[in-house]
């Protein structure tokens, strides 16, 4: 049984059928790639992956669970962590506060034990708060500790964006374009970030319009076009695909 | 005016002020997590005085508090848990008419369980006429309980609020209520603990102000606008704000009291209200953005 398996998955918003029949499994431990036109469907479907929409039909199964009617919740618990096209972060918390809810999931103290402060709940606050300075530092970002989310420059917030997810210790984690607004260093060292991600055994799900990110990073590439997958395969797969080469660079025969 | 005078209605403002910044603290407790303005505030405060007033017929009388905190502050979980979060259409404007419902619902059962008449608490310590002499002015030992009991709430919910994991939680998502979904945080129990914990703060604000303002069923309404003023001028969702707001507004209260007749001291408050939503809608400390995002 593979890692995660989406499964005939249908989703429509009012007459537009923003997901339509989409099948797909993503191996342990590999960078998998959804690309398409815009509108074609991809932020619809990581979000039906990540709990955000629920599926009109069809499966998800991760892990051999059935999630794909789970609250996002206890999805992010179950060990899938995902970042958004327009970032989200919480704008008035500090950066060291914003990977301290990351680590929320990691963390025991339940409802009680949190309200009512008992001493173990102190101990794991320790706890917390040096993993996330330790998280802070990996992604170079300890200097902005105290400093509100909101008053990062944009590439630091990507990054501190992309850091909360990783201080959720997930297996697998969805990216959405994530290189958005980078410039072309910035992109070529979120390349060797995700790469890094990927050694280190977690899996990756991405969605991105840099082609040539997409090209040097994946192992497998899904495309969509109208909420339906229309290709699916290797880079060099991918890239000799007439099906594919026509969405996005248009249909000889109509140009004429 | 003596100075005597003047100190005699600065404590009385300050007095006044205490308990409006509690119940404006309530307010944004709630306004934090749902984006709504509960309604039902006032009644909170009113049950808190109501049901110690009973329990002190039987228990000591921190014990006939602690008692009527736990009782009202599970009314309020209860009312988020059977009501709110039941709600088919979750709009925000939706809920805070449901609140006014709620309001209306709690003063006509108060009024069934008690009844009409007007009741306090006994003095916590003292009684009525027992006064502390302070530069002049002489005011009743409860005003210090008051102002006590208001420091103490506002520091606890300060490190609550920045230091616990439960807190943080409840910050995370009035900040980006879907970040916080997918960091693993059930949105929907936030939302009862919110409910639950204001109505604690109100209930007990409701008890210690009680020897003070008395308390009958239908006290809480008058309380709820008063607290509705203070959280809006010192900023919708910013405690410390309530509690700048509260002092602002008890002193105002109390100085008109000098030179209006006294059935004016309701109008300063609401014409304060007025004033701020036509002038600087976001409060003095509250952010534009904030009062630009909610959605209504």
């Amino acid at each position: 049984m593979a890692y995660l398996e989406i499964k005939k998955l249908y989703r429509s918003f009012g007459g537009l059928q923003a997901v339509f029949d989409v099948s797909f499994d993503v191996e342990k431990g590999t960078i998998n790639a959804i690309i398409g036109p815009n509108g074609a469907g991809k932020t619809t479907l990581i979000n039906l992956i990540s709990g955000a929409l629920k599926p009109d039909s069809g499966e998800v199964i991760f892990n051999g669970l059935h999630i794909e009617n789970l609250p996002p919740y206890s999805i992010a618990q179950k060990g899938i962590s995902r970042t958004f096209q327009n970032i989200k972060l919480f704008s008035n918390m500090t950066v060291l506060e914003n990977i301290m809810m990351g680590r929320h999931v990691r963390t025991n103290s339940g409802f009680i034990t949190g309200l009512l402060n008992l001493p173990w709940s102190w101990k794991e606050e320790d706890s917390t708060l040096e993993k996330s300075r330790m998280i802070l530092e990996q992604f170079k970002l300890s200097e902005f500790a105290d400093r509100p989310a909101d008053s990062l420059p944009f590439g630091k917030q990507r990054i501190l964006e992309f850091a909360r997810a990783m201080s959720m210790d997930p297996e697998l984690l969805i990216l959405d374009e994530p290189a958005a607004g980078l410039n072309m260093n910035e992109t070529e060292e979120l390349a060797k970030v995700i790469t890094n991600v990927r050694n280190s055994g977690i899996t990756i799900l991405i969605i991105e319009h840099d082609m040539t990110l997409i090209m040097d990073i994946s192992e497998k590439i899904v495309v969509l076009n109208y909420g339906e997958k229309i290709a699916m395969g290797t880079p060099e797969e991918i890239q000799k695909n007439s099906d594919v080469i026509k969405i996005y660079l248009g249909d000889d025969n109509a140009i004429g | 005016m003596s100075y005597e005078q003047l100190l005699q209605y600065v404590f009385s403002g300050i007095t006044n002020g205490s308990i409006y910044a509690i119940t404006g603290i309530g307010f944004n407790i709630i306004y934090n997590t749902t984006g709504i303005i509960n309604f039902a505030q006032g009644e909170f405060l009113m049950l808190g005085g109501m049901t110690s007033i009973t329990f002190s017929r039987y228990f000591p009388l921190p014990i006939a508090v602690a008692l009527a905190v736990i009782v009202t502050a599970i009314v309020g979980a209860l009312i988020d848990f059977l009501v709110i979060r039941n709600l088919k259409k979750q709009s925000i404007l939706f809920m805070i008419i449901v609140t006014i419902g709620l309001s209306i619902l709690l003063q006509e059962a108060a009024l069934h369980i008690w009844d009409e008449k007007v009741r306090s608490l006994p003095f916590f310590t003292g009684d009525e006429i027992s006064s502390i002499n302070i530069f002049g002015a002489y005011i009743s030992p409860q005003v210090l309980w008051v102002v006590l009991i208001c420091s103490i709430i506002v520091a606890v919910l300060t490190v609550f609020f920045k230091y616990t994991a439960t807190g943080r939680s409840m910050r995370a998502c009035s900040s980006n209520v879907i970040a916080a979904r997918l960091c693993g945080i059930n949105s929907k129990n936030m939302i009862t603990l919110s409910f639950t914990l204001s109505a604690a703060i109100g209930a007990l604000a409701g008890a210690v102000v009680s020897p003070i303002t008395q308390t009958q069923y239908d006290c809480g309404t008058s309380l709820a606008i008063k607290g509705f003023a203070v959280a809006i001028l010192g900023g919708l969702g910013n405690s410390i704000g309530a509690v700048a707001g509260g002092i602002v507004i008890g002193l105002l209260e109390s100085l008109s009291i000098s030179i209006l007749p006294l059935a004016y001291k309701d109008a300063v408050s609401i014409s304060i209200l007025l004033l701020i939503l036509f002038v600087k809608p976001s409060g003095l400390f509250g952010k534009k953005e904030i009062s630009a995002l909610k959605d209504f």
